[in-house]
């Protein structure tokens, strides 16, 4: 028994003698030559197209520390004011939110001091960019607080030629859309069945962070924005979901999550439609171009890029045109940084420098100056008809989708979520979830006014 | 005579037909993680893989700095464990032994801690690590491991609580102090309940997820977190994981744990506490 | 008689002041077995649960921590108008009766199982535990391929037999989905009631064996009564652990949403994925707390229930001699 006492005291010792030397290693401060500095930056180093070690050859004074961005993480640094210098933010859900909150710093005298032309040089600029412009009313106008690392115009449809010829469905056309009825109708004769198990989707959708083909958020601006029609009161103090164009887009996808065109709520699926696609599983599939530099890096895909093609986003018969992006990742610094010109240098080196070229080759997405769209690939046949459909596409891409920044957009999707996935399984109805969803988004909007008014 | 034999073994083999099948509905789940973790590289999920691909798991190891991310997790571990275990039983006895003033008081406080979730602390808590200059090192582990877990300290409670006080009583009347009845009397017949709480110790330290998330940087992640947080992320396809190889690395995670139970368990078994004790 | 009573007479003073000294002793031992937890708690423990209550009277957003503004009882009032925090109350309680009776019966049966004389104990033993130790973001994403209305394996199962699918995370099926994947992690609790079931003297069953007792009545008679403290032990924490189950609902919950940010299907909407959901996906960080706080007060009760209740079914050892 002594034997196990013992053995127990020297385990706590050794732990309590040892430990703090690992402990101690980490609060050593980097060697007290002055201009060394650390900056904390939200943003993964893999989705910069440069990397750590190629900055430190060019700024070998700055070390980096990369961290995933997250909100809960990101929430708490900045109670304690401790936040990251530079923080990862959606250029058209996020960036007014984080400014009226007096988060982000005004760039234009950083850009003024600046000797990188790419960003002196505004003209340069495609439309995305103004999304990171906020003049505290509105988005697009004002000055610059951050810079897009990429944008896309999301709505794009890409499309599978062998399956749908195989349904006899024509392939799309590269200039005239299709029409919402007529995608909708063509994904219900794509869908097939073994018994009650479906073998083959018609439409998938990947927005707004799901992977259902159903209503989010998103979709349910953008098609509002395409009948000219716009969610919010002028002053983004009110919502208004009873409206009957409102009421005709969420029928519109009750029905067709009811039809199951695609996975949805009623009929979970445990595979995931961006993969199904590279898989040629999947006739549709709603994602933006970013997802063709998927399939020129997925394996099976790669081999016969022939059979995929580009569709321009869906219209409502004699609607307007219009394929906003609903993101437009970016970044902005931190107000309270303590190393702003620093954090501006790591922030032009990777937004303006060398790792734009890297990350428009291989086609995730869209370079935001006009000069770097030359870069995207345009080698293949298939690079060819993407990149003339996304072009196109690009010239229906403004206005961007007017956010509502009193609001979070995961709370929006949250209520939206919470209110209207009960009318998929006959539980509610369009009219009952789009009071429902009024009441919230509104009690939400009023939360947002108080703190902001409040300050 | 034979017949009842003949009963005793029908009853045997049905117990463990029946064992056979309890343990088989719990391993099913992780048979399908395993099948993930071996189909080819952002392949959709299938229930049996057609190819095996083994070198997942080399990749695995390989692709993110899986060893210093382990390194990580067995320093924490053993900060947690060695504490834990040790202050945790000290406070026990003295809530299940001892008296004093405010006893009730003080041992609902320890109930109620474990009755709030970490968010309500999290703000203040990180708020005075950064000011003290404690975040991204291991001294938040320290000083939590000495402060014990409610958990364990209700746990031991539990236990100690129910030993005859008959020893006890006697070792005072031979002079001996508080202090060595816990670890001459008290300790040593506690084997089991010690092993339980250091099995436990270790679990909740290599499973904790969120707490090395908050006050730590990448680099000093326990592999849990990398593995969640970090991930294996897709060089093609920006801010999307490769299940395939988080799978793997998930499957090697949870292989120390799976050894330290399986030796550990036999010393609950060896348990000696029913020495001396009447019921 | 009367001899007796005047020795006790003058002897009293004596014995108070001895007994005194040893109550003081003992105070000051009980204070220092308690220190480690007491101190830590003092200082690294206190100060912030203050600020978190605090914090609840606030209209903190998660952003303005410099511009906080006491707004008194305003969260608490809200959370009382608030149609879904009744909603989703009733929901966490009916997963906590359900789920607190089932876990607690199957790691007892589970660990008296696996307390049997078998071969390969050590085996068993690890697979039934096994489950509680891989991480949630892993069996999260395991369970909800397998509820998979297309393609998931317990619908494929139904087909091949021949029975009608089901919906497993759809509106009806989702709770029930979301206990399965709960009892599936019910072997944690399995070594705790394992060491307990060792301290059972073996004596005992020796006698019962001889009484010609049958072995689920040496359970009833026997085992259950002994071990009750550690029982009352798991349900006190399953109870505590039950009412603050989130981030499973969440997990399961198709959106696709990630991390914190998915919203469940309305049945497993629970109290505490909506307190939550209040922090992180509508920024209202005080009402969050005050409801976080709200359910703190209802455990708290409840495990006081549970206490107080305990003398009636808790067997301690050398109670009336303490």
């Amino acid at each position: 028994m002594k034997k196990t006492i013992s053995f127990l005291l020297c385990f706590v010792l050794v732990a309590v003698l040892t430990l703090p030397s690992f402990a101690f290693s980490s609060t050593k401060k980097p060697a007290t030559s002055s201009k060394q500095v650390t900056l904390k930056i939200m943003f993964e180093e893999n989705e910069l197209g440069a990397t750590n070690a190629d900055f430190a050859k060019v700024y070998p004074n700055i070390k980096l520390q990369f961290m995933k961005a997250d909100p809960n993480k990101l929430m708490t640094m900045l109670a304690a004011g401790n936040g990251p210098d530079i923080i990862r933010c959606f250029g058209a859900t996020e960036l007014p939110s984080f400014v009226a909150k007096g988060l982000a710093t005004d760039l234009t005298s950083y850009i003024k001091k600046s000797s990188n032309s790419a960003l002196r040089n505004t003209k340069d600029f495609l439309p995305v960019m103004d999304l990171f412009r906020f003049d505290g009313k509105v988005q697009g106008k004002g000055p610059l607080y951050g810079i897009a690392k990429d944008w896309s115009p999301d709505f794009t449809i890409l499309y599978n030629k062998k399956l749908l010829a195989e349904a006899g469905i024509a392939a799309p056309s590269d200039t005239v859309p299709m029409t919402w009825n007529q995608l909708f109708d063509n994904a219900k004769k794509l869908v097939k069945k073994d018994g009650t198990k479906t073998t083959q989707w018609g439409l998938g959708v990947y927005c707004s962070d799901s992977a259902h083909t159903e209503f989010t958020q998103n979709m349910m601006m953008m098609m509002l924005k395409q009948k000219g029609k716009s969610l919010y009161s002028a002053d983004n103090s009110k919502s208004n979901f009873n409206t009957p164009e409102i009421k005709s887009i969420m029928n519109l996808w009750a029905d067709a999550v009811k039809a199951n065109i695609g996975p949805n709520s009623l009929n979970t699926s445990g595979e995931w439609v961006g993969q199904s696609f590279c898989d040629g599983k999947l006739p549709y599939l709603l994602i933006g171009y970013f997802w063709t530099g998927a399939l020129r890096g997925d394996k099976g895909a790669s081999t016969h890029l022939d059979d995929f093609g580009l569709a321009p986003a869906p219209v409502f018969e004699g609607g307007t045109r219009y394929n906003p992006t609903q993101t437009a990742t970016g970044a902005f610094l931190y107000s309270k940084g303590k190393h702003k010109d620093e954090a501006f240098k790591t922030l032009e080196y990777f937004f303006a420098g060398p790792g734009v070229d890297a990350r428009a080759k291989t086609g995730w997405g869209l370079p935001v100056f006009k000069s770097k769209m030359g870069l995207i690939p345009q080698t293949t046949n298939f690079d060819k008809q993407t990149y003339k459909v996304v072009s196109q596409e690009a010239k229906y891409s403004s206005p961007p989708l007017a956010f509502n920044y009193y609001l979070s957009s995961g709370g929006v999707n949250a209520i939206i979520n919470k209110d209207f996935t009960p009318v998929y399984f006959d539980k509610s109805t369009v009219d009952e979830a789009a009071k429902a969803m009024t009441k919230d988004v509104n009690d939400l909007i009023q939360d947002g006014l108080d703190m902001i008014l409040g300050w | 005579m034979k017949q009842k034999s003949f009963i005793q073994n029908l009853w045997r083999i049905l117990l463990y037909v029946f064992i056979i099948f309890v343990c088989f509905v719990f391993i099913a789940p992780l048979f399908f993680l395993v099948s993930i973790a071996l189909e080819p590289i952002n392949a959709n999920v299938t229930l049996i893989p057609k190819v095996m691909h083994l070198e997942n798991f080399k990749t695995a190891l390989t692709y993110i700095e899986y060893f210093n991310f382990l390194k990580n997790s067995c320093i924490l571990a053993l900060i947690t464990v060695s504490l834990t275990v040790v202050s945790s039983a000290f406070v026990g006895f003295g809530f299940a032994r001892l008296k004093g003033p405010g006893k009730n008081f003080l041992f609902t406080i320890i109930l109620a801690t474990m009755m709030l979730p970490m968010i309500v602390t999290q703000v203040p808590t990180y708020i005075i690590y950064n000011k003290f200059n404690l975040l991204n090192t291991f001294y938040p582990w320290i000083f939590g491991g000495i402060g014990g877990s409610a958990f364990f300290i209700f746990l031991y409670r539990q236990f100690f609580i129910n030993i005859p006080k008959e020893i006890e009583e006697s070792a005072y009347i031979d002079g001996c102090s508080t202090f060595k009845i816990f670890w001459n009397l008290f300790i040593p017949v506690s084997k089991p309940i010690i092993a339980t709480v250091s099995i436990m110790a270790f679990n909740g330290s290599w499973g904790d997820l969120i707490t090395p998330f908050m006050y730590l940087h990448d680099d000093k992640f326990p592999l849990v977190t990398a593995l969640v947080q970090i991930g294996y992320a897709d060089p093609v396809r920006a801010n999307m994981d490769i299940i395939q190889l988080t799978s793997c690395g998930v499957l090697m995670f949870i292989l120390p744990v799976v050894f330290l139970f399986f030796t550990g368990q036999k010393y609950i078994v060896q348990g000696i506490v029913t020495t001396g004790i009447k019921g | 008689m009367d001899e007796l009573k005047a020795v006790l007479e003058t002897e009293r003073p004596i014995i108070q002041k001895r007994s005194k000294s040893l109550i003081n002793r003992k105070t000051l031992e009980f204070y220092m077995f308690i220190s480690p937890w007491f101190i830590v708690f003092l200082v690294l423990g206190l100060i912030p649960l203050l600020y978190g209550l605090y914090i609840s009277f606030t209209n903190f957003t998660g952003y303005n921590l410099d511009h906080l503004r006491n707004i008194g009882f305003h969260n608490y009032i809200r959370a009382f108008k608030d149609d879904d925090t009744w909603y989703s109350l009733s929901r966490q309680f009916i997963i906590t009766v359900i789920g607190v009776p089932i876990g607690t019966a199957m790691g007892l049966m589970l660990a008296v199982l696996l307390n049997q004389k078998v071969k390969g104990l050590a085996l068993f033993r690890t697979i039934i535990y096994l489950p509680s130790i891989v991480p949630i973001a892993a069996s999260g994403l395991l369970w909800r391929t397998m509820f998979a209305s297309t393609n998931g394996i317990f619908n494929t199962i139904l087909q091949d037999l021949g029975l009608p699918t089901l919906q497993w995370l759809g509106y009806d099926f989702a709770t029930m989905s979301l206990l399965i994947f709960l009892m599936w992690g019910a072997g944690g609790g399995l070594i705790i009631y394992l060491a307990a079931l060792k301290a059972v003297p073996a004596e005992l069953y020796e006698a019962a064996e001889i009484d010609g007792a049958k072995p689920f009545s040496q359970l009833r008679l026997i085992t259950i009564p002994i071990i009750s403290p550690v029982i009352f032990f798991n349900v006190v924490l399953g109870v505590i652990s039950s009412l603050q189950i989130y981030i499973q609902p969440i997990i399961l919950s198709t959106s696709g949403g990630t991390g914190m940010l998915g919203t469940p299907i309305r049945p497993n909407y629970l109290y505490s994925v909506h307190a939550f959901q209040q922090i992180f996906s509508f920024n209202r960080f005080g009402y969050g707390l005050s409801l976080i706080w709200i359910m703190f007060l209802i455990i708290m009760v409840m495990t006081l229930v549970i206490f107080s209740s305990s003398k009636y079914w808790v067997y301690y050892e050398n109670e009336g001699r303490n």
